[in-house]
C-alpha cells in the first residue's frame, strides 16, 4: 500500500508541523466551547471530490435505490440517479433544439444494466410543435448504473474509489 | 429526441452515428473536473501527469456485449498520453426487437473518476510515486 502512495506536495516537516497544530486548534476548541468546525483547507481541499461524489452519485455516500419500478422513489436512505446525466450528459446528447423555446427535461434512474426481470428501459414521454411560441417541454428517463471495481474495498490506494464507468441507457438524440 | 420536439427531418445518421456522442459527454467530464481541481493538483496534472484524451467512440451493436465491454483507458507506449474511450450502442426505429429500437446507450466516464484521474492516477508514470529513499524514511 505504500508503494502506491504519491509524492507529497510539501515537505514531511512541515506536513508534521501542520497536522500539530490542526490537532492543537482541534484540542482547544473542543475544551473551551465544546465543539470544533472543520478546518478550512480540509474544506478547500474535500469540496471537489465531494461535489463530484454528488454528481456521480455516488455509492460511497448512499447505495443506487434500484427499485424494481422504473422510476426511483425519492428517499433518504438510497440515491435516485446520477445529476450528471440530468444536467450534463443527455443535454450533451441532445444538442442544440431549433425551436430554443423546447427542452429536454431528464430524469435519471439507478438500475442494473443487466437486469432483465423487471427490465428498465428509457422514456421519452410528450411531444412539442417545432413552431411553438411558449416555453414546451420533453420528460426523458434514462437508466444508469455505476460500476465500481470490487478490488477497492481491500484499500490498497491504487484501485479507483469512483466509478470506473456509467453505463448509461438513453433514447436516441 | 428531435423528432419529439418537432424536428421531422431529424437525421439519425448526423445526431447518433457520428461517433462522438459519448466522446463529448465524456469530454464534459474531463473539463469540469479541471475546472474544479485544486491549483496545485492542476500544476501536478500539466507538469508531471500524462495528458488525458477522449478517443472516438467504440461501437457496439449487441447490448449483452455492450454491458460487457468496458469504457477503456488506455496508455501510449511513452506513457505520456491516457486515451479514454467510451462505448456507444446506438439503434435506430427499425430494429428488429421493437422494445430496443430508438436507443443511444454510451458507457460514460464519471465526473468523479475524470477528477480521481487528474489527482491520482495521471501522476503515477512520471515521476509521482515516493522514491526508495522517501518511503525508506518513512
Amino acid at each position: 500500500m505504500q508503494k502506491n502512495d504519491l509524492r507529497a506536495d510539501i515537505s514531511d516537516t512541515d506536513a508534521h508541523i501542520k497536522i500539530g497544530q490542526a490537532m492543537a486548534t482541534f484540542i482547544k476548541d473542543v475544551v473551551t466551547t465544546g465543539k470544533s468546525s472543520t478546518n478550512s483547507e480540509t474544506v478547500a481541499a474535500m469540496k471537489p471530490f465531494i461535489e463530484a461524489m454528488i454528481k456521480e452519485g455516488s455509492s460511497v455516500m448512499k447505495p443506487p435505490c434500484n427499485a424494481d419500478d422504473m422510476v426511483n422513489p425519492t428517499v433518504p436512505t438510497c440515491i435516485k440517479g446520477s445529476s450528471w446525466i440530468n444536467d450534463f450528459a443527455v443535454p450533451l446528447l441532445v444538442g442544440k433544439l431549433q425551436n430554443s423555446l423546447i427542452s429536454v427535461i431528464n430524469d435519471d434512474n439507478f438500475h442494473p444494466a443487466a437486469a432483465v426481470y423487471p427490465y428498465h428501459h428509457p422514456l421519452l414521454e410528450g411531444t412539442c410543435a417545432l413552431n411553438t411560441t411558449t416555453e414546451c417541454s420533453i420528460k426523458h428517463t434514462s437508466v444508469t448504473e455505476n460500476a465500481y471495481n470490487v478490488l477497492n474495498e481491500l484499500d490498497t490506494g491504487i484501485q479507483a474509489v469512483a466509478a470506473y464507468e456509467m453505463r448509461t441507457k438513453m433514447k436516441s438524440s | 429526441m428531435h423528432e419529439a420536439s418537432g424536428e421531422g427531418d431529424a437525421s439519425y445518421e448526423n445526431l447518433d452515428l457520428t461517433g462522438t456522442e459519448c466522446q463529448r459527454i465524456n469530454q464534459a467530464a474531463m473539463d469540469w473536473a479541471l475546472s474544479v481541481a485544486s491549483t496545485s493538483a492542476k500544476t501536478n496534472y500539466l507538469s508531471y501527469g500524462q495528458t488525458i484524451v477522449m478517443g472516438h467512440d467504440a461501437i457496439q451493436e449487441n447490448g449483452g456485449l455492450w454491458i460487457y465491454q468496458p469504457l477503456t483507458e488506455k496508455e501510449n507506449t511513452e506513457k505520456t498520453v491516457r486515451t479514454i474511450t467510451g462505448l456507444a450502442l446506438p439503434l435506430d426505429e427499425d430494429h428488429y426487437i421493437s422494445i430496443f429500437r430508438d436507443m443511444h446507450y454510451c458507457k460514460l466516464l464519471s465526473p468523479f473518476r475524470a477528477l480521481e484521474i487528474i489527482y491520482v492516477d495521471s501522476q503515477y508514470a512520471h515521476g509521482g510515486y515516493q522514491t526508495a529513499n522517501e518511503l525508506f524514511l518513512q
